[in-house]
């Protein structure tokens, strides 16, 4: 999680002329929960807002890219500054042109440069972080905030970055829950995350707006706001019916932290109806 | 006699002499069934009442612990605990061993999200698997040894109790790797394994993952091809 806190930061020292970028995605569901309850998430998921109008076009999408790539030539010139090597801290595309409005850069970290460059903070591994520029944002919501990823909680880092407001990521949540825009993916951290969204009481006022949100999502892919809700409740029924022991020591137990690990099937199953319950009572008029 | 009622307080009397006892010992001196005695151990041994010890891959002795019924919770080890395995591990068996499961996930980076890595899967050499099962209790303190072969139902009661170490006796010198300064299986090898578990669309996911993190491809679609009996095709 460190290195995603330094690629927030390096990112913060470069701004974008042509459009505004904000925090979503895992990360950011992170940022919003309790210090006990944040998982470490290797992806830097950014949405990005042109200032002009995009049109959903395939000419308006390879712009885009062209204009992100223009981004990321800068970014690697501030880093080399920085001291980053090509092997080494720089940002590199993927080979290919993306097949989504989605374009993914990864960032890999040697081993022997986790020296104490960081605000005295190092891990022994090399390391790796996926940053993933979204170019088509419907209804972006977002504002600057301090971020409360761990490392900057235990470590006292200040940093202020845009990030998705609590219904913004409430609805991109269950919108990728629903199987929607996001691919193929570990579902078992989304049910994960957006429960434990969902227990957090704070975001009891956010559900109306998420809920538009989704509906807006849902209307411009010409489907009910009910259907896109039940495709989520969908998924999650699956991962209840599907969870096998194996699964749930390997796949869940494993990576929790002792106090949020599944004695048995039966309670990962009742974690899955109560998220179910709380979608079911998401207001969809 | 135990306080304990039941084939429970039966088992913890047979054990309570503090030396180690075969499965069917257990079941004599308990006047249960072998299979009871078995299951009940099994069931001690992942609330780390008992303790276990291979004397060879599928024969296994156990004593009790501690002086304790109570399932026992580990304390926080202070350091990292795979250095504290990867110490003692080497000790029992030198070199001949790897990790796999999802700590070898984690040291390919192919996990998506984790909080806390707390499940090591570990195979060791056949003819050493006595000696590591042995060697291992002495970080007891902080984790719960478990044979590879225990009910997965049995991984999750202790996983409530802190760290598992999951031994199993399978290594294979041609699967190890080396990574970051740990042993590990063989990236090919985990991706095979992770295809048996998963479904279409998070293996997809994970063999991207991989992909990036240096997967040769073709190794593993040779190995897959192997593994369902000279198929021509591959799924991806």
């Amino acid at each position: 999680m460190i290195w995603i806190l330094d690629s927030i930061n390096e990112l913060n020292q470069v701004t974008p002329s042509s459009f505004n970028v904000y925090l979503k995605g895992g990360t950011c569901v992170q940022h919003f929960l309790r210090s006990e309850a944040q998982r470490f998430s290797k992806d830097l998921d950014l949405g990005v807002v042109f200032r002009n109008e995009i049109l959903e076009t395939e000419k308006s999408r390879l712009s885009n890219f062209r204009i992100i790539e223009a981004y990321i030539n800068k970014l690697n010139k501030h880093l080399s500054k920085s001291g980053y090597t090509e092997d080494n801290g720089l940002v590199s595309a993927r080979q290919g042109i993306p097949e989504s409005w989605i374009i993914c850069y990864d960032r890999f970290y040697k081993a022997k440069h986790s020296v104490p460059r960081y605000h005295g903070l190092q891990r022994k591994k090399g390391n790796w972080v996926m940053v993933e520029f979204s170019t088509l944002e419907y209804d972006p919501k977002f504002a600057s905030q301090k971020i409360k990823l761990l490392p900057a909680l235990y470590s006292g880092i200040e940093i202020e970055f845009p990030c998705a407001t609590r219904s913004r990521i409430l609805a991109d949540k269950t919108i990728a829950m629903a199987g929607e825009k996001y691919g193929e993916r570990e579902e078992i951290k989304d049910v994960l995350d957006v429960y434990t969204l969902l227990r957090n009481k704070e975001f009891d006022n956010d559900i109306q707006e998420a809920c538009r949100l989704i509906k807006s999502y849902a209307d411009r892919k010409e489907v009910e706001l009910s259907r896109m809700l039940n495709r989520a409740k969908k998924t999650v029924s699956r991962l209840a019916e599907e969870m096998t022991d194996e699964r749930l020591a390997t796949d869940v137990n494993a990576l929790l932290p002792r106090e949020r690990r599944f004695g048995a099937i039966d309670e990962w199953k009742k974690l899955c109806e109560e998220l179910k319950d709380r979608l079911s009572s998401f207001p969809v008029k | 006699m135990s306080a304990i009622s039941g084939i429970q307080g039966k088992i913890i009397d047979a054990l309570a002499d503090n030396s180690w006892h075969s499965a069917r010992d257990v079941a004599r001196l308990a006047s249960i069934s072998p299979y009871s005695a078995s299951k009940y151990l099994q069931w001690f041994v992942a609330n780390g009442v008992v303790i276990w010890k291979a004397q060879n891959s599928k024969w296994f002795e156990y004593k009790l612990n501690k002086n304790s019924f109570f399932a026992d919770v580990k304390r926080n080890y202070s350091g990292d605990l795979e250095s504290l395995i990867v110490n003692e591990i080497e000790r029992a068996v030198g070199k001949r061993y790897y990790f796999r499961g999802v700590f070898a996930k984690y040291l390919y980076d192919l996990l998506d999200w984790y909080a806390k890595i707390s499940l090591f899967e570990l195979d060791v050499q056949r003819n050493k698997f006595s000696k590591a099962s042995e060697e291992l209790q002495s970080a007891s303190d902080y984790l719960i040894l478990l044979p590879s072969s225990i009910d997965w139902k049995l991984v999750n009661i202790a996983l409530k109790q802190g760290p598992v170490l999951l031994l199993g006796p399978d290594y294979n010198p041609k699967k190890s790797n080396v990574v970051d300064r740990f042993r590990v299986v063989k990236m090919e090898y985990l991706l095979l394994e992770e295809y048996r578990k998963r479904n279409n669309k998070e293996f997809l996911h994970l063999y991207r993952n991989a992909i990036a993190h240096g997967l040769d491809v073709d190794k593993f679609k040779k190995l897959h091809s192997i593994k369902k009996g000279g198929a021509k095709s591959f799924i991806f």
